[in-house]
């Protein structure tokens, strides 16, 4: 996946806000908002890379534990 | 106590409302020597998007008139409180800090300012802001940027920055914020006033507009001591039925007590996370506090968070949710956005479904990291912000430095935002200075547990003197 998100270019948001019909990106903050999509990878490859597990954890609105709730 | 001019402005909530019950001082004066201060300090500090001076002078001669006439009166009768602009007022501009609501009158009180417009408050304008709320130093692109009282060459910080600035430089004598980050915590800090994010759903976050994070966002009150924001959360505090994020709980305690006596405390200090990224003299004068809470009778002692720095990768999914109150304006105005605003929503689509879910997950399991801490101690103490207010240079050219690294402005919410994501309250109280400016003590509770939060905070706040200071502007 860190490879991916390096390579990962203007051209391919570009080709995802127009197959994906997501909001248009002003020319000028292109390069801006790269950079902040490949942080948000990385954080999801950091989590994903670390180990901690998921797929077991039970979660639902509201998320605060209730036995904490005076 | 006798109070006149302009030290009337410097009264603590607590002081005025005595003063006013026992006809030392009127609504009328009070407001007027808020006013006279906001007049004189306003072109230089810019805290203000909307003054409400006609306003707040008709509110005060009623509130004049109603004790005159032995009405009765509500426990903030007559005190002068700003509102961040991205809280509803009826009839008021509410901009949140855009150019796309510049003309936007709400037609209804967010739940937290109507009860404390019932209970007596008088609004004397509404405050600058990161536009929508959506960063920490309250440079606007559309409304200039809030000056720091302590030092005008300095952010406040934000999101809450003008409300912050206004009740540090005496505009106010308290002031609501929202906190979806750190928003309320963060300027209290680098203002030198206290921040209360209070537990989520404590106090309804409806009227709160377009932050887009309803699981994270709080409106939460910024006053000059703990006793102040007790009473401020006090009355903004109960059970919303229109808001689908406010809970049915028992209130938190409105006063509190005058001793310094913290024997049976128990303080946690975070060995993970928590000081991971903080400036040398600003720490030391955290562990200096932490030291101040030990010498009054609390026990403190190291606690472990385990994964809490991948936790956070974890839920940074999560800020997705911010995207859906504004995706029309998006793609119909983006024009009216400011750059840092749009680099900060358009992002946020390209964050994937799956990932979302897996964040969800994410915050259970960093709530469930605090869980085991409580059975340790009551209470976690740290620093609120890694560094004292940087220059407005400084952080727009993402040079803010901790221990000679330069940083981004998001950094100023690095310690701030976990309790978002847990809804865990959490309050940070002034600390000492550093080159002048202010250092904030962050204290965290338990879900619900204001009450031992406030004490622990008054206790320290009552054993120093950090909060009597004033900035020279």
């Amino acid at each position: 996946m860190a490879d991916r998100d390096t390579e990962l270019t203007v051209e391919d948001l570009k080709e995802m806000v127009r197959m994906l019909d997501l909001i248009p990106i002003p020319e000028r903050v292109l390069p801006q908002v790269l950079d902040a999509v490949r942080e948000q990878r990385g954080a999801v490859r950091r989590f994903a890379e670390s180990g901690v597990e998921v797929d077991e954890t039970l979660t639902a609105q509201p998320y605060r534990l209730e036995e904490e709730t005076p | 106590m006798t109070a006149n001019g302009n030290d009337l402005a410097w009264l603590t909530i607590s002081e005025a409302r005595s003063l006013i019950a026992r006809r030392q001082v009127s609504p009328v004066e009070l407001v007027r020597a808020v006013l006279g201060q906001i007049e004189r300090l306003e072109p230089t500090l810019n805290c203000f998007i909307t003054r409400c001076d006609e306003q707040a002078l008709a509110a005060a001669r009623a509130a004049e008139a109603t004790l005159a006439g032995g009405g009765e009166v509500g426990p903030l009768h007559g005190i002068p409180i700003a509102v961040k602009d991205n809280i509803e007022t009826a009839g008021i501009r509410s901009t949140a800090g855009s150019k796309i609501l510049a003309d936007y009158v709400p037609r209804e009180d967010a739940p937290a300012w109507a009860r404390l417009r019932a209970a007596g408050a008088i609004m004397v304008g509404k405050t600058n802001l990161h536009e929508f709320g959506f960063g920490t130093t309250t440079i606007n692109p559309h409304y200039g940027p809030t000056r720091n009282p302590w030092n005008p060459e300095h952010v406040p910080g934000g999101s809450s920055g003008g409300s912050a600035a206004a009740v540090a430089a005496g505009m106010a004598l308290g002031a609501l914020g929202t906190d979806a980050g750190g928003s309320v915590r963060i300027p209290g800090a680098l203002c030198g006033i206290v921040g209360l994010k209070q537990t989520h759903g404590r106090v309804p976050t409806r009227g709160a507009m377009r932050g887009g994070n309803p699981t994270r966002d709080h409106i939460g009150p910024l006053a000059r001591t703990v006793e102040d924001t007790a009473l401020l959360l006090a009355v903004m505090s109960g059970h919303d039925p229109r808001d689908p994020t406010s809970r049915d709980v028992a209130g938190p305690p409105e006063t509190l007590g005058g001793g310094t006596d913290l024997r049976g405390l128990r303080v946690g200090v975070p060995r993970d996370y928590y000081f991971a990224l903080v400036d040398g003299p600003v720490e030391a004068a955290v562990r200096a506090a932490i030291g101040q809470l030990e010498t009054l009778g609390a026990t403190v002692r190291e606690v472990r968070l385990p994964d809490h720095d991948v936790l956070m990768d974890g839920v940074d999914a999560i800020r997705a949710e911010a995207l859906v109150d504004h995706e029309h304006w998006l793609r119909t105005r983006p024009g009216d956005y400011g750059e840092e605003t749009l680099l900060r929503l358009l992002p946020l689509q390209f964050i994937l479904a799956n990932d979302h879910a897996k964040a969800l997950r994410a915050r259970r399991l960093l709530l469930e990291r605090y869980t085991a801490v409580w059975r340790e101690v009551d209470v976690l103490a740290g620093p609120t912000v890694p560094v004292v207010a940087p220059s407005i240079a400084a952080a727009e050219a993402k040079r803010i430095m901790v221990n000679g690294k330069p940083h981004g402005a998001g950094m100023l919410s690095q310690i701030t935002r976990p309790c978002n994501y847990t809804g865990l309250p959490a309050i940070s109280v002034p600390c000492g200075f550093v080159d002048g400016l202010p250092v904030g003590l962050m204290l965290v509770g338990r879900p619900f547990d204001e009450r031992t939060l406030l004490h622990a905070a008054h206790a320290y706040e009552r054993s120093t003197s950090w909060h009597e200071r004033r900035p020279a502007v």
